[in-house]
């Protein structure tokens, strides 16, 4: 027997929904925000997720930060920065250079610098060449240090695109001369602009001059304060931290049993711990939608079978005159898949609608995942299936006498 | 039990036996409930209704006329005995073999129409086409052929509760026919009507009777109704008496 054509059950059944819209809207509510804030959440989810790999990807999965740490040694739970680091300790790390492809020192502070328009306090780093390998920096305009500035510590800076925008007000800058804290100081070059980075502070907001002069004419000290240190590709992290730290623990005399007064930041399981949050975050979601979802279905339950108790005498007619029980299954359940699909639709409208307004505060990109419209219509499809199976049962195993007569 | 007309187009079903009569009760018990509340609607029913029959059923309340018609329409199934309709054992069916049985070969008439309330009357005389997957069109064709044939043109697009008792027993009619079954079943389908609007409605079954063949079996409390059948089954407590088989002749 051919069964009978999808648009002769789905039209009734669209037709009985509508009949009932209060109540049909009340049932799809439950679904509907179910799937509204499971795709709000998940959506945002993605957006954040996306942004936050995007900067670690930007920093690079191969870098290492090794900073001066706490110093315990001292008094009783006295807690005083660590002695600094020095060049020589840069030079020892260099002796892995096989294995690492950029080893960076770096000392920073915030400074004010001065141009003949303006004046601005931007992040002053004394560093050499390495680092812009190591932070993926590059060059707008103008050229890098030269080993002669670097050996000499001359006064010349490389500014960063806000630098560039607050001093120069974005025109030209090559050339010209800053005072970095007083300091007269030749822009030889200018960054490319890297957008707002949510790790760092406005990377942007930057002077690089070569270590020695910023030693010699800022800090007043020749401490190294931190060493970026870019790993090779094909080159595990985890393993060249610890011969980092082994290294630094020998030539700062750090007994065995005793706390680092360094430490070494490795990128890698910062963006795996990040990855670890989202997975638990994605667990408690799927945990919300599951109950939210029991709770819609349960609503769609009650209401289809309010309806086929209301619509007994018809059923009964229906069997009556030659309707095959499954038949009126399939009827009942078309109406409560039918109510549940439009109930998971208007959620994910919703939800993408929320995920919408959300980005506008969180300064996120909207990423709708299109695996997750699709999993809320099969997930809504298969509660109207689920839920609508007991009420579609009892309408069909109706006994056409009884029915008939409940008028 | 004498057969009084026999001008019923042959029968269409595979499987059914063709020398069978249409119907043919053996010792048909129906009981309802248990213990000591059991009440025997039917104590033992022994009948046989051939192919082209007009059978009036008659009896007091409670006698269990009902009872009879839901057993004889498949919609109901004995507590003993057996029920051969066209030679089929219907003992030997499940729900859904008799809902394919009715289908194919039975239509009800109810006493108070049963139609689709929010359904146009084209709507209700084609629904039980669309539960036999018949496409749109044709079901549309046959729908308004037969509402045609029950004199009910001008109406087909009007609901229940547009029409009138009469006008609505005859959309229950061409639901009834509009799959040419081989029983038509009708449960005091006057029970409801003015005297002539009932005439009107008993006139039209014997023209279908006439025209098509179409073997009725019709409960009644009016004596006028029943005089009208080529035979008469009167039950009293759930029993038959013996049939007057002269009352036949009284037909026209
Ligand atoms: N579902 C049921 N449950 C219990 N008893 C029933 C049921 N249906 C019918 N009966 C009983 O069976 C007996 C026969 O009922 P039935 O409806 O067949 O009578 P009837 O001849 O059609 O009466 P009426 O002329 O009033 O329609 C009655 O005693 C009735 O009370
Ligand atoms: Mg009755």
């Amino acid at each position: 027997m051919m069964p009978v054509p999808a648009h002769d059950i789905l039209r009734p059944a669209a037709a009985s929904l509508q009949r009932n819209a209060l109540r049909s809207v009340l049932a799809a509510l439950g679904i509907a925000v179910g799937v509204a804030a499971v795709v709000a959440m998940v959506t945002i989810g993605r957006g954040s997720r996306a942004q936050v790999d995007a900067q670690i990807s930007q920093l690079g999965m191969q870098l290492l930060t090794l900073r001066v740490g706490q110093d315990t040694r001292g008094g009783k739970g006295a807690q005083i920065e660590a002695k600094p680091m020095t060049y020589a300790d840069v030079e020892a790390v260099r002796g892995f250079q096989s294995e690492l492809q950029a080893v960076a020192p770096i000392a920073s502070a915030s400074v004010r610098v001065v141009s003949r328009q303006a004046n601005w306090v931007a992040a002053v780093t004394g560093a050499d060449n390495e680092f812009f390998a190591a932070r993926r920096w590059e060059l707008a305009s103008g050229r890098i240090f030269s080993g002669q500035e670097i050996q000499a510590g001359r006064s010349v800076c490389i500014i960063g695109a806000t630098v560039h925008d607050r001093l120069f007000g974005g025109g030209a800058a090559l050339g010209e001369t800053i005072r970095v804290k007083s300091v007269p100081c030749e822009v030889i070059g200018v960054l490319r602009l890297r957008g707002q980075s949510g790790l760092s502070q406005d990377d942007d907001n930057t002077v690089v001059m070569p270590l020695a002069s910023y030693q010699r004419r800022i800090l007043g000290a020749r401490d190294v304060q931190a060493m970026l240190i870019l790993v090779r590709e094909g080159i595990d992290t985890s393993h060249m931290k610890s011969r980092v730290e082994e290294l630094m623990r020998e030539r700062r005399r750090v007994a065995d049993g005793q706390d680092d007064n360094f430490h070494v930041l490795e990128m890698r399981q910062l963006a795996e711990t990040m990855a670890g949050t989202s997975r638990t975050m994605t667990a408690l979601l799927s945990a919300i939608a599951a109950i939210s979802l029991l709770v819609g279905g349960i609503g769609i339950m009650n209401i289809m079978l309010a309806s086929v108790a209301d619509r007994t005498a018809e059923i009964g007619i229906r069997l009556a005159i030659g309707a095959l029980p499954r038949q009126i299954l399939a009827e009942v359940l078309a109406e409560a898949v039918l109510l549940a699909v439009a109930g998971g639709l208007a959620g994910i409208l919703a939800g993408v609608g929320l995920a919408a307004a959300a980005r506008g505060y969180l300064q996120i990109p909207l990423i709708v995942d299109p695996a997750i419209v699709l999993l809320a219509v099969a997930v809504s499809t298969a509660i109207g299936i689920v839920f609508g199976y007991v009420p579609a049962a009892k309408a069909a195993k109706l006994d056409p006498v009884e029915a008939i007569n409940r008028e | 039990m004498s057969p009084i007309l026999r001008d019923g187009e042959a029968h269409r079903h595979v499987g059914a036996d063709c020398s069978a009569p249409l119907i043919r009760l053996e010792h048909v018990v129906r009981a309802y409930g248990r213990g000591a509340a059991v009440v025997t609607a039917l104590a033992g029913v022994d009948l046989t209704i051939t192919q082209g029959e007009f059978v009036a059923v008659v009896g007091p309340s409670g006698s269990g006329k009902s009872t009879f018609l839901n057993i004889i329409g498949c919609l109901d199934t004995p507590s003993s005995g057996r029920y051969r309709f066209k030679g089929i054992d219907t003992g030997t069916l499940d729900v859904t073999g008799r809902a394919m049985m009715r289908r194919s070969s039975i239509g009800f008439v109810f006493q108070r129409f049963h139609l689709i309330k929010r359904a146009s009357a084209l709507d209700n005389v084609e629904l039980p086409l669309l539960y036999q997957s018949v496409p749109r069109g044709e079901r549309r064709k046959s729908a308004t052929a037969v509402l045609a044939a029950v004199g009910l043109s001008q109406r087909q697009h009007h609901t229940p509760d547009q029409l009138s008792g009469g006008q609505q027993q005859r959309v229950a009619i061409a639901r009834a026919l509009i799959t040419r079954p081989d029983l038509l079943i009708a449960d005091e389908p006057t029970g409801a009507l003015d005297s002539v609007t009932g005439a009107e409605i008993m006139q039209l079954l014997k023209q279908l009777h006439r025209e098509r063949g179409t073997t009725v079996v019709i409960v009644t409390h009016d004596p006028s109704v029943a005089s009208q059948a080529s035979r008469t089954i009167c039950f009293t407590d759930g029993h038959i008496k013996p049939e007057h088989f002269d009352d036949a002749g009284s037909r026209t």
